[in-house]
């Protein structure tokens, strides 16, 4: 929730630097278009933008659309890939400031409103190095905000064991058990004043394609059965579709601050828009939801390990 | 409207900003200072600048300084308090240095002295609340 | 779907007659009524009011409040020149564009140079601004 308001659409711009998702098929945008999706995202209300170093163009087209506009822009890290793991402390500190200054160049911007970690992992990895120089970076005020993009409760719950996480972005969506079972929505209760995001409300798209090929093969899962489910289970809350169920889903959750969904062309954003209209579903409805629906393999919860198609 | 020595143009978004605007800003120690010049569209029938136009350009100023301070999270004001100290008057610029007197986890407390020429003709207190903060 | 016009009630006057007032408005006095001496204003939200996140600008409500203060303390003090010493306004809720914005203000006291007041901003019956106002009475 924000204040009292459901989740708010966050436009997530990785599409715009790189070709991504199991059900994108257009296609990263040319420069022009991908200005012209920012600036009417942005004039259509969209207050935040998440992107990251590790993707590709799209800090700089997001540094150029909201040049001079008031927009908060949530960024990652780099992913370090190039750092041995004996790497001396000064090199992860260079390397950490390296991809700061590229993002604040690209982002056209003199601070960051928000850096989070791309790897959860960094929270601990080169003894603590990296996020030791992101803390000395919010004192000297670089950074204004600090948080982790995580991939699984345990990571979660690591995180919010630190004090100076002000933000955490996590998949989710009305498949996904695993919060709840793992205690991290009662964690964050006492920890309200984390900013939560959510992405991946489509599962990488499968749940809103209608179309069982985009599915992974995990066993014990039927592509099929599960999206008659969430069809029948979207008619009977008076939803137009499996995609308006699954924002309304996640927006019914009052743990979670924003909706990062991916975009790559204004068709797109206008059926976002649309879908955040309506209302998000009522606590007791969400709560029937978690009964109806199967309780899938964690496996298809977790992007990560499906297998390469 | 040029924009007055030293300054640049405020971008704004909200219609009513545009409305009664332009804003021009001037950054000094790392900190936006704004300022609006008073035309024949801000005064009272008597030609004083009036308070709704200074309260509008507090609300302006105190929020783009709540968003500089937090990387522009979203937030609304709770409350603004207003003292008027002096008036003012068509052609004259006012300007605002605001500061934050504190920040909470979902509160900011913004401050602001209002002056024509060094002369404080109004000061604002405001309240700020973080939405994303619980 | 009403026009604006037929929207305000058929006792609205408007006193917005020239300056910021005139600039933002049109403003409108209603009849009095209400308990203890409620003096009731109204606008209604346009395109020109509202925020970019689609409410009536804070700025708007505040100026709104001062017009009807301003006009509380003439009508209720039958002060001829009088002028703003400070207001408090706290915001509960979000106007919306095509809503009739009312103020009721009620004099708590009045002295020979000072008036104190007190006010709220509805739509309909929902709270938008709660504030209170002193203003200074020159003549």
């Amino acid at each position: 929730m924000r204040g009292e308001q459901p989740a708010a659409l966050v436009l997530g711009a990785v599409q715009l630097g790189l070709d991504y998702g199991a059900a994108n098929r257009t296609g990263k945008p040319g420069r022009a278009a991908a200005l012209r999706l920012v600036r009417r995202a942005a004039s259509a209300g969209i207050l935040e933008f998440d992107t990251a170093r590790a993707y590709g163009d799209s800090e700089q087209r997001l540094g150029e659309a909201l040049e001079g506009k008031r927009a908060r822009t949530i960024t990652k890290l780099s992913p370090l890939a190039d750092l041995p793991a004996d790497a001396p402390r000064e090199a992860v500190r260079a390397a950490v400031d390296d991809s700061i200054a590229e993002s604040l160049a690209a982002l056209r911007r003199d601070r960051l409103d928000c850096l989070l970690l791309h790897r959860a992992e960094h929270m601990t990895a080169f003894n603590g190095a990296v996020w030791d120089r992101l803390i000395e970076h919010i004192e000297d005020g670089l950074i204004l905000s600090l948080g982790v993009s995580v991939q699984s409760p345990a990571e979660a719950l690591e995180a919010l064991a630190r004090p100076d996480i002000q933000h955490l972005q996590l998949p989710c969506n009305l498949l996904d058990w695993r919060w709840r079972d793992a205690g991290v929505v009662d964690r964050l209760r006492a920890r309200s004043h984390v900013t939560v995001h959510a992405r991946s409300v489509f599962l990488q798209g499968i749940l809103a394609a209608d179309d069982p090929s985009v599915w992974p093969t995990v066993e014990g899962v039927n592509p099929q059965e599960i999206m008659a489910q969430i069809g029948a289970l979207a008619k009977a809350f008076g939803r137009e579709s499996a995609a308006d169920l699954c924002v309304a889903y996640v927006r019914g959750q009052h743990w979670i601050d924003g909706v990062v969904i991916g975009m790559e062309n204004e068709d797109q954003l206008d059926a976002n828009l649309r879908l955040f209209l309506k209302p998000p579903l009522a606590a007791e409805d969400c709560a029937k939801i978690e009964a109806l629906v199967p309780r899938v393999p964690a496996a298809l919860l977790n992007p990560a390990v499906w297998p390469r198609a | 409207m040029k924009a007055p020595a030293g300054f640049s143009e405020t971008s704004l978004v909200d219609p009513f900003e545009i409305f009664v605007g332009p804003v021009f800003e001037r950054r000094e120690n790392g900190q936006r200072r704004f300022a609006f010049v008073v035309d024949d569209r801000h005064v009272n029938m008597r030609g004083v600048l009036h308070g709704g136009m200074l309260m509008t350009f507090a609300d302006l100023a105190l929020g783009a300084a709540v968003w500089d301070a937090t990387g522009n999270a979203p937030c609304v004001t709770l409350n603004m308090q207003t003292q008027f100290l002096k008036s003012a008057r068509a052609g004259n610029l006012v300007e605002v240095a605001p500061q934050m007197v504190r920040r909470t986890r979902s509160l900011v407390f913004m401050r602001g002295d209002f002056a024509v020429a060094g002369d404080i003709i109004m000061t604002a207190n405001s309240i700020w609340k973080l939405l994303n903060a619980g | 779907m009403t026009t604006a016009s037929s929207a305000l009630p058929p006792d609205a006057e408007e006193i917005s007659r020239g300056g910021f007032n005139r600039f933002v408005g049109p403003i409108y006095k209603l009849g009095d009524s209400g308990p203890g001496g409620t003096y009731r204003y109204a606008f209604i939200a346009a395109e020109r009011h509202m925020n970019a996140a689609g409410s009536v600008h804070g700025g708007m409500l505040m100026t709104f409040m001062d017009v009807a203060m301003s006009r509380t303390t003439r009508l209720a003090a039958g002060a001829r020149s009088l002028s703003t010493v400070s207001m408090s306004c706290d915001f509960v809720g979000p106007g919306r564009l095509g809503d009739l914005v009312e103020a009721r203000v009620r004099v708590v006291r009045a002295s020979r140079s000072f008036v104190f007041m007190s006010g709220e901003i509805l739509a309909g019956d929902r709270p938008l601004m709660n504030a209170t106002g002193l203003w200074k009475i020159v003549l």
